[in-house]
């Protein structure tokens, strides 16, 4: 019998990142960015679709802009692809979704998707995890799912809470007519504040406060009131008695995806059927075309939390799944002060066709949607003691407009002469307050969130085909074992993936001209390889349908006959492609 | 409620012998297309339009007929046949309506508007009376090894058919029926029966998986792509509800119909033959009707299935054998219809082989086999026969042909479309109709103030709108309108207001004004609207 001694060795072929000798960030105030970029204010969509033109210019190896669809209005649906692509093509790495501002009115989520291309742009030579991530990842940044109605916030009166709707005209109140009634601004100020009408006492349902007359409160038992709310300011403009009763649009387009969808009649806002908006339907497209996206955010305002799915309580996580959100979700709360980690159905409420639900029900990636801003920050204090958790007391929140922003987002109450009440008064808070950051705390807003994307896409799995080992079983056979180890948190496909036969599994293939492939398999038990379950039918590639779990490694083993050269090849949706060469030789 | 069957109906004439197998004598995807484009240029009556094409750039037919009269105000009804392309006779019988409306007379000319889609699925039904399978171009990795569509069915003994194959395994999950061999029958419990074997397609081991025809053509089926219990993990569901063109054209025409009353679906499942008792409360899980709905699918269907053959014969007649309801698909087109946008929705399956007599050992394949036997002669079932399959060893090919468990003989056909062309003749009298009644206008004073009462009513046959739809509410209310003449005021009531909903057969609401109209002026007009119930005016003199 011959002797044989069999030889293996490791090459990685894959992309490898190397350690970067660059130093780290000048501090002490010294920096200057390549794109100045204020992060002081909200910006009009052009605005928006601007600097990510500007980051193109001034980073065109890292950047491009790819028109995805038409909003309704017929605006751009533009991503900004970053990826440093002198390192792949930005298919060929696993890829982090991010987009904002799907409720027309929550605003800063454009801001903070912007902010993260920008930050680890004008970091990608100081930092080296900044670089590390252009360099073996993929950011799809959306930063308006709604640019139509963002830019109705921007251009029309509004409340401090509207308006989220897209802008294609629906019958709210189902009278065959489209958008007829909206809010109108009375005083023409530029802002839909409250009406309040002052009537008899006795005849009313609030009083003034006692401290501040500027804040209404409910009577309470027998005590009298002399106040009446009368909603936000409008006229009954098509005459049928009623008020503001068909504003603008009145749909949700975070009610609009695939996965538990429900009709209108079961969840407000649902459109007529799942992706039925082209804004939806172009994002939709994307995401299917783009099977490499293993992360998603999605930027919402507000409250302070960090939302994860489900959205409904009969639909059920595997376990797997829930330990990779709580991780990322503890870390998102230490990253995030004042922001709670939380699930839609039981913290918030719930939702049918939300996006992030859809993303990683369907398409089985991990997802969150943040809420930006909590109020609580305005004194910087703890929630019980501002009100509840995602309110600050109207009271606080005044001392803040009269002391910290000196009376500017509180319009003090008036009078005015309304065609159906008569005598009002029109006042209350702008829609710069409540919602979005007041622009001295914008920065650190989007900073923080934006930095939570990055740390989840840090752990989108990566996985490593370490270096065969190879083991004379005599007579011309041998076996091949190769371990496939996961050094980050995200498995390389969710159990939830797995669990529904979500897009392709991960497969390892063993290949060398002379060498013939009998059967592999899952190795379980590394000390008795002899036991893995052997499939024979295709035994040059095995299927892992669970991928390489997070911290976790699988061990895949091959009995075969021959000798010569061979290659180990890991392909997989949602991480890197991987190969090593090996020898099984004869001397 | 249901209305009783016309009592000049004739008999079925007598089955003619000798009968083929459909296809054989069917239309198909060419004649189909040539005599709509004949029907078209011929009949004034006929408007035929093409909704947006299938993955095979074909289009979906829609035949159209409107009341000269009426068409923009009364209401409209739906037929969509053949969801699948694998249910030839429906299509068969719609074009029979469509034959017979374009080229004569019907009620509809006077009643408001009816679509016909002839075949809802033009890539699968043209691949089927081809002689494939009933697949789309849309394919599914089956099997799940990354590749797609690699391994399906084929003619492995040359015959010119692709039947079914029995593999003799232990583990099998049929055997032979001994009373009638050529039945297969499902093994029942764990103890392994001798002579099993695994009932497959005809077919190779394509990509040498050691699996068969694991991974056929095709694979996502429109209707499981409705969003109704959409059942998101099934890959025959497709990606996302209404990712499919045809099924995205279908619900997109629905949901543009503002007026459509009704929908009949002509294609596996069956509300008709056995309809439903219906629950008292749904939810979105629902796939059972409301109760006040279900007794609708009740009349209806005494109506297609009368109680007694008219000929007093004890026996059942073979054509008008009530059919099976095929299995209740999830995510399909009727249920959504239903459930999400409240129309009536009538189902079909027309005809399935019937199973009825026998002892009481037959089984449903013994009992298909033995009418099978007697009434067609040719093409229906292929006896099995030993075969040596290369891969697979000795295995017997034969079986039941395609489509003839749920598509009869040709010759059968005109009786069945003359049956549903009086059954749809007589839906067009069904539709809900507005009429104001016991309207009494009382001066109040010399000036000019007037009580109006009126009464809105339904004297038609159809609630105004299902009880669901009082659930989605995805129609528009009834529009009431009081209008007055110039210089005239409400002093009590609204000018303009909304009823939810009227029952048929007289449901009514109470209305009442205070007005006052200028002496010497215009009658007052009360107007009422609804989209699936027309008009009602009515002048106050």
């Amino acid at each position: 019998m011959k002797t044989m001694i069999w030889q293996a060795w490791a090459l990685g072929l894959g992309f490898v990142v190397m350690a970067s000798g660059a130093t780290a960030q000048v501090s002490g105030g010294q920096w200057q960015p390549k794109v100045e970029i204020p992060w002081n204010r909200y910006y009009r969509y052009d605005e928006l679709l601007q600097h990510m033109q500007s980051l193109k210019q001034a980073y065109p190896d890292f950047v491009e802009l790819e028109d995805i669809g038409k909003s309704t209005q017929g605006q751009p649906m533009r991503v900004l692809i970053l990826t440093d692509q002198r390192t792949g093509n930005h298919a060929s790495k696993p890829g982090m979704w991010v987009d904002g501002n799907v409720h027309g009115n929550e605003v800063q989520g454009g801001e903070a998707t912007i902010y993260l291309a920008w930050w680890l742009l004008e970091h990608a030579e100081t930092n080296p995890r900044a670089k590390a991530l252009l360099e073996s990842r993929t950011f799809y940044l959306l930063p308006s799912v709604n640019p139509d109605g963002r830019n109705h916030w921007f251009d029309a009166a509004n409340t401090p809470h509207s308006s989220r709707t897209g802008v294609q005209p629906t019958d709210n109140d189902q009278d065959g007519q489209f958008d007829e009634d909206p809010m109108d601004d009375l005083d023409g100020d530029g802002e839909i504040l409250t009406m309040r009408k002052k009537v008899p006492l006795g005849m009313g349902t609030h009083r003034l406060d006692r401290d501040d007359p500027r804040i209404l409160v409910p009577v309470e038992g027998d005590q009298k009131g002399d106040y009446i709310v009368l909603g936000q300011e409008g006229i009954d403009n098509d005459g049928d008695g009623r008020i503001n009763e068909d504003d603008l649009g009145g749909y949700d387009m975070n009610r609009n995806w695939p996965s538990d969808w429900q009709p209108n009649h079961i969840q407000y806002g649902a459109g007529d059927y799942p992706l039925c908006y082209p804004e939806t339907a172009c994002i939709a497209r994307f995401l299917y075309a783009h099977p490499n996206v293993a992360a998603v955010q999605s930027f919402h305002n507000s409250g302070g939390m960090i939302l994860r799915g489900p959205g409904e309580e009969s639909i059920r996580y595997p376990r797997e799944d829930i330990q990779v959100y709580d991780k990322l979700g503890q870390e998102g709360e230490l990253i995030l002060p004042f922001y709670r980690y939380m699930i839609i159905y039981k913290d918030l409420y719930n939702v049918h066709g939300g996006f992030v639900t859809w993303t990683y029900e369907s398409l089985g990636i991990y997802s969150f949607t943040n809420e930006l801003w909590a109020s609580p920050q305005y004194w910087g204090k703890d929630r019980e003691q501002t009100g509840n958790w995602f309110a600050t007391r109207t009271s606080q929140q005044l001392e803040f407009n009269d002391s910290v922003l000196l009376g500017d987002v509180f319009v003090d109450w008036h009078p005015f002469q309304h065609p159906t009440y008569g005598d009002i008064e029109i006042g209350g808070f702008k829609r710069q307050h409540g919602r979005v950051a007041p622009s001295f705390m914008i920065e650190e807003m989007l900073h923080r969130n934006a930095l939570f994307c990055a740390r989840h896409a840090e752990e989108i799995a990566e996985v490593t085909v370490e270096a065969p080992q190879v083991e004379d079983l005599g007579g011309g056979l041998a076996r091949i074992l190769v371990d496939l180890s996961n050094s980050k948190l995200m498995n390389s496909r969710s159990a939830m993936a797995a669990d529904h036969h979500i897009g392709v599994p991960d497969f390892v293939s063993l290949q060398g001209e002379g060498i013939q492939v009998l059967a592999s398999g899952l190795v379980a038990d590394r000390y008795h390889p002899e036991r893995m379950q052997a499939n024979v039918l295709e035994p040059g590639r095995v299927a892992l349908e669970a991928g390489v779990p997070g911290h976790g490694r699988v061990t895949v083993g091959w009995l075969v006959r021959g000798s010569g050269d061979f290659v180990v090849r890991y392909t997989a949706e949602k991480a890197a492609n991987r190969e090593i060469a090996g020898k099984l030789g004869q001397q | 409620m249901a209305a009783a069957q016309e009592p000049d109906e004739p008999p079925p004439p007598e089955p003619p012998q000798d009968l083929t197998a459909p296809p054989s004598g069917y239309l198909n995807a060419d004649s189909l297309r040539d005599e709509l484009l004949k029907l078209e240029k011929s009949y004034g009556r006929l408007e035929l339009s093409r909704l947006r094409v299938t993955l095979d750039e074909t289009p979906i037919y829609l035949a159209t007929f409107r009341s000269p009269q009426f068409a923009a105000t009364r209401p409209e009804a739906l037929i969509i046949a053949n969801l699948e392309g694998d249910r030839p006779v429906a299509t068969e019988v719609a074009m029979a309506i469509i034959r017979d409306l374009a080229t004569s007379g019907s009620p509809w000319d006077k009643v408001g508007t009816l679509h016909v889609i002839p075949v809802a699925n033009p890539d699968a039904y043209a691949r089927v009376m081809a002689g494939q399978l009933p697949t789309r171009g849309a394919p599914v990795d089956e099997d799940r090894d990354g590749r797609l569509d690699e391994n399906g069915p084929s003619d492995v003994d040359g015959d010119g058919k692709i039947l079914w194959l029995r593999a003799p395994t232990q583990a099998g999950h049929w055997y032979a029926n001994p009373k009638d061999p050529r039945a297969s029958e499902p093994v029942e419990g764990a103890s392994p029966k001798p002579g099993a074997f695994q009932l497959r397609r005809e077919g190779w081991d394509e990509d040498g998986d050691r699996r068969y025809v694991e991974d056929p053509p095709g694979g996502i089926q429109v209707d499981a792509n409705f969003p109704h219990l959409w059942p998101q993990y099934e890959p025959k569901a497709g990606p996302y509800p209404l990712s499919e063109p045809e099924s995205l054209i279908l619900a997109q025409f629905l949901l543009s119909r503002k007026k459509l009353a009704w929908v009949l679906v002509l294609d596996d499942e069956d509300n008709l033959a056995s309809p439903p008792k219906g629950v008292d409360k749904v939810d979105q899980y629902s796939r059972d009707p409301l109760q006040e709905d279900a007794l609708f699918l009740k009349a209806w269907g005494e109506r297609l299935y009368p109680k007694k053959a008219k000929d007093d014969s004890d026996e059942p007649d073979p054509r008008w054998t009530k059919p099976e309801s095929g299995p209740q698909g999830a995510g399909n087109l009727a249920d959504w219809a239903y459930f999400q946008l409240g129309l009536f929705t009538m189902e079909s399956a027309i005809w399935t082989m019937p199973a009825e007599g026998g002892d009481a050992d037959a089984t449903t394949e013994t009992k298909r086999l033995a009418w099978s036997d007697e009434h067609y002669k040719r093409g229906a079932f292929t006896p099995w026969k030993d075969f040596e399959h290369p891969e697979m060893g000795k295995v017997q090919i034969g079986g039941w042909s395609p489509l003839v468990l749920n598509n009869p003989p040709a010759e059968w056909l005109t009786d069945l479309g003359v049956r549903y062309m009086k059954f749809v003749d007589g839906l067009a009298a069904d539709f809900a109709r507005l009429e104001w009644t016991e309207v009494h206008v009382q001066p109040l004073d010399g000036e000019g103030v007037l009580e109006i009462r009126a009464k809105l009513a339904n004297v038609g046959f159809l609630p105004t709108t299902s009880a669901m739809e009082a659930k989605t509410r995805s129609k528009l209310p009834i529009m009431v309108e009081l209008r007055l003449p110039e210089g005239s005021r409400v002093l009590v009531g609204n000018a303009r207001s909304q009823i939810q909903r009227l029952e048929g057969g007289g449901g009514a609401e109470d209305l009442r004004w205070i007005v006052q109209v200028p002496k010497g002026s215009a009658a007052p007009v009360l107007y009422a609207q609804c989209n699936t119930a027309g008009e009602a005016t009515y002048t106050l003199e």
